[in-house]
């Protein structure tokens, strides 16, 4: 029991090779060498990007807080001190700042620098290995045994080995059976993917490679993709929102659905048709040639060359598409004809039937009073108010009125008025546009980095040494994971040919501290 | 019987069976170390458990029409029934009891949190309409049940290599750790309490933005927001500032209330000594090597698979739904912080021979990190997903 007290283990991470970061005599390019290859100082950086991470999730960021308060306003209100403190350091763009990103970007940088410090000597040391090891070695390693013997029983183990798929190579006797020696790569491979990843999502900033527009489309509308340098447009032929409804729907869902109050969305798109600008017509105005027509609606983008059109919102109000009103004759109380004015393109005039004309003198889409004069707020028809003048075979010059909803200046005064007769509401679907070329390298990135991780896990570098001496057998037997996997698998072999099992170094000499 | 009644009442069987699943693994371990009769009883039951669970799981799914992991009881349920196949798996290679009688009340423990979430079937809205919704829940909650073992196995480790008659930071933190499981018991034995006693508030307030809102109480009312008027049920005893949710607050002071309670009365009436020191006859059954070895396993296996359904496919879903594959919500944020974790830990472990006790600790880390976003993330911070 004396030798196995004093046993210490071989540290066999990189078989016992020199690294680039641990040379004596250090000039300036090995000391950063070894700044950045220290797992220590790697360790560093995941724990601050950690601890940075969680700040980050404490209160909302920027991107997610409502948009109609201004953020110096929102955090104070909302959180008090706390929020205001959180605000002034900037957390509250915390994942964007140039300290977090360089976090990352050291991050990258120690995982490259460390993985080329180890790889090549490793492989190298592996590569030319020696089939007879010295008894330093042999006694070095985690797992071995002893027993009396000859050359005999080794012969008789290799084939034994070989069907477990081990590879096997003899020299003078001495055996050495290997298997999986690629799953020492595992952690370099996941180390590449992780760097093609994270360079691959920073191509973003390399022009051309990455495109996000936000396209607010009202239904009939055709509006041009900037994204795409204005070479495209884009109609909404309409767009189409369902709601769960209360009433109809599935009885296991009722109760649900009267706890969320309604308005739960079951489905909502768009259809929508592209167009290529292909000239000028002459009026300046874009000559459109049809290209595809389609649909988007969440989870299911419409694509065209390297862009997809994500269905992402919509407007929650409605916006007013036409309206229409009846000119009507006051004193007989007969309807003369009826107008539609479409408020996206309001016409000048509006020929009616008999000599009568409508002209529309003002057009104030979101219609307020200020300083005593009708204006509008915004050129969104929210509002909408009208200025009208009624040209009659009666009144040849016309008469005026002011209609809007809910208002009616000078109408009634008048032998002709406007009146309601109608509107026709149009959604606004709000489609993000988006082009990401670096997504293959983010995909590739992902693959590889996966596939290193599992090679690694779950592909252990197992090793057994065999070698006679003197009579006697020395074993010795490495793995780099799952250490019973290794003791089954070798002990099952070594007790055929009447060798003794593996035994745990390690173990014995702290259960002998332990007594 | 409809689909969605058989399937709560398979889930109820099987909490029952691994109950006793879990007293069998008790028998087992008040014994001799290794396998025995009673030892395969309590797996075999454990098995059979999740069976019927895995029935719960299908025939919600029939019933409701989609994979049951959309809402919060949902998926604590599923995150339950995977961390009792990561015991399995574990188990079928370790053939250890002990750990079943840690693992198995841990699970159980997570189930039952899950019945406090109301239970009804809800309709999915249209970003939750992909078959990448199913592939990344169950996967990264499979992941989670996995690495949930080596908390198991971390926990163990520590009892057992703790002198609890003298004074230390392990022990004192392992107590810490022994408290907030109790307090989640307490949490749910209170809500189950007011649940038969019905004790239903509800209070209206004005939020920042001015619109008016209301608060739904089912436990009495301790706190309440500020200048709330009572529709019906009491009043509170304390008014909270308006950002901080009043109802969420009061849950919490019960939960907390409901575990000193339970705490106390375990502690100096019931076991009267350390609660973590009452689990050292159980610890002193595994060895400090194996505890070590099976912990590092069950992250090997666990890691990838969580790395593969909690941030891959996480990310494939996100890029479809949302057009971005990140985005910097809470929930993303803490799927990546489990896995820096994660690493952290190997790193430790393979490169700077944190072996052990440390690792131990690491192990009982990372499965805080993984309740924290399971608990305190949907719950506390709102984010896009859905059952924020
Ligand atoms: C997010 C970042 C990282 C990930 C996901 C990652 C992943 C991994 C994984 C899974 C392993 C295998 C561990 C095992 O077999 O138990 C590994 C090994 C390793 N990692 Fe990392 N790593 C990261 C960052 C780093 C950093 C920053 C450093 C050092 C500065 C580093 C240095 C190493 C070394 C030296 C090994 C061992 C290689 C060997 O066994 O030959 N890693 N890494």
């Amino acid at each position: 029991m004396q030798e196995q007290e004093d046993f210490k283990q071989l540290d066999m991470r990189y078989e016992e090779a020199e690294l680039r970061s641990k040379r004596k005599n250090p000039s300036w390019i090995d000391r950063a060498w070894t700044f950045f290859s220290s797992v220590k100082v790697g360790l560093w950086l995941i724990g601050l990007i950690i601890i940075a991470s969680g700040i980050g999730t404490i209160f909302p960021q920027e991107m997610y807080i409502p948009q109609a308060t201004p953020p110096e306003e929102f955090y104070q209100k909302e959180y008090g001190t706390a929020g205001d403190i959180y605000y002034t350091l900037g957390f509250h763009n915390l994942f964007e700042s140039w300290w977090y990103i360089g976090l990352i970007t050291l991050l990258l940088l120690s995982i490259i620098i460390v993985s080329i410090d180890r790889f090549f000597p490793l492989y190298r040391a592996l590569k030319k290995q020696p089939v007879i090891q010295s008894d330093r070695f042999m006694n070095g390693q985690r797992f071995g045994a002893e027993a009396t013997g000859d050359v005999k029983k080794i012969d008789a183990i290799a084939p034994l080995l070989e069907k477990k798929g081990y590879k096997i190579r003899r020299q003078d006797g001495a055996l050495l059976a290997e298997k999986q020696r690629f799953g020492r790569w595992g952690p370099y491979i996941n180390h590449i993917g992780l760097v093609l990843f994270f360079g691959g999502a920073m191509l973003r900033v390399v022009p051309g490679m990455h495109e996000d527009e936000l396209l607010w489309l009202r239904e009939g509308e055709t509006l041009p993709i900037e994204a795409t340098d204005n070479k495209y447009y884009l109609k909404n032929e309409a767009f189409n929102i369902e709601f769960y409804d209360p009433e109809k729907v599935d009885a296991k869902f009722k109760k649900s659905l009267e706890a969320a109050g309604g308005n739960v969305p079951k489905n909502y798109d768009t259809k929508m048709t592209l167009y290529k600008k292909v000239g000028e017509t002459s009026d300046f105005k874009p000559k459109l040639e049809e290209i595809k027509s389609g649909e988007t609606a969440v989870n299911r983008p419409f694509e065209f060359d390297d862009f997809q059109v994500f269905q992402e919102q919509y407007a929650a109000d409605p916006e007013f598409k036409t309206m229409s009103f009846s000119i009507v004759n006051q004193k007989t109380g007969k309807v003369v004809d009826t107008i539609k004015v479409d408020l996206r393109e309001p016409k000048e005039t509006y020929k009616l039937k008999n000599g009568y004309d409508v002209e529309l003198k003002d057009f104030l889409p979101d219609f307020v009073v200020k300083d005593g004069q009708p204006t509008t707020n915004s050129g969104r028809p929210v509002n909408p108010a009208f200025v009208f003048n009624i040209k009659s075979p009666e009144h040849p010059k016309g008469e005026r009125s002011l209609i809007g909803i809910k208002l009616n200046v000078g109408g009634d005064e008048n032998q002709y008025k406007m009146a309601f007769a109608g509107t026709e509401l149009s959604n606004i679907s709000g489609v993000r546009i988006k082009k990401d070329l670096t997504l293959p390298f983010l995909f590739a990135g992902g693959i590889i980095f996966m596939a290193g991780l599992l090679i690694g896990m779950y592909w252990p570098h197992r090793r057994l040494w065999l070698r006679e001496k003197n009579g006697r057998i020395q074993i010795a037997g490495f793995t780099n994971k799952n250490a019973l996997g290794l003791q089954k698998e070798a002990n099952l072999a070594l007790t055929e040919v009447g060798l003794p099992e593996l035994e745990d170094r390690q173990k014995l000499r702290e259960e002998g501290e332990a007594k | 019987m409809n689909m969605l009644q058989l399937s709560s009442n398979l889930l109820l069987t099987s909490f029952i069976v691994y109950l006793v699943s879990t007293g069998f693994f008790a028998v087992a371990t008040s014994g001799k170390k290794g396998p025995t009769r009673s030892g395969k009883i309590a797996y075999t039951l454990a098995i059979i458990g999740f069976l019927a669970q895995l029935g719960y799981f299908f025939t919600r799914w029939a019933g409701a029409g989609h994979v049951p992991v959309s809402n919060l009881y949902e998926y604590t349920t599923f995150f339950g029934m995977m961390m009792v196949l990561g015991f399995l798996i574990v188990y079928a290679i370790y053939k250890n009891n002990v750990l079943g009688l840690i693992a198995m009340p841990v699970a159980l423990l997570v189930i039952a949190y899950a019945a406090m979430f109301p239970d009804e079937v809800q309709p999915l809205i249209p970003a939750l309409q992909s078959v990448w919704l199913k592939i990344h829940v169950t996967t990264a909650a499979l992941g989670e049940g996995i690495l949930a073992v080596s908390f198991a196995t971390g926990l163990l480790y520590l009892v057992h290599a703790t002198d609890f008659n003298k004074e230390s930071k392990t022990r004192t933190w392992l107590e810490i750790v022994m408290f907030s499981l109790v307090c989640v018991v307490g949490y749910i034995l209170v809500g189950l309490l007011f649940k038969a006693t019905g004790s239903a508030s509800t209070i209206e307030y004005v939020a920042k933005n001015g619109a008016k809102m209301t608060h739904e109480y089912t436990m009495p009312v301790l706190t309440g927001p500020e200048n709330g008027k009572v529709l019906s049920g009491s009043g509170a005893v304390i008014e909270l500032p308006n950002f901080l949710n009043a109802n969420k607050v009061n849950t919490v002071l019960w939960s907390v209330i409901g575990g000193v309670v339970l705490y106390v009365l375990l502690r100096f009436v019931v076991l009267r000594k350390r609660v973590a020191e009452s689990l050292k006859p159980i610890a002193r059954k595994i060895d400090l090597e194996t505890a070590d070895e099976i912990s590092y396993r069950a992250i090997a296996i666990g890691l990838p698979i969580f790395i593969l359904g909690g941030l891959i496919f996480a990310m494939i879903w996100a890029q479809m739904a949302w057009s971005r594959y990140w985005g910097w919500d809470p929930k993303e944020v803490w799927a990546l912080i489990t896995m820096l974790f994660y690493v952290f830990y190997l790193h430790m472990r393979i490169q700077r021979g944190w072996i052990g006790k440390k690792s131990a600790w690491l192990c009982v880390g990372g499965f805080a990190v993984i309740m924290f976003n399971l608990v305190f993330v949907n719950l506390v911070v709102a984010g896009l997903h859905s059952y924020a």
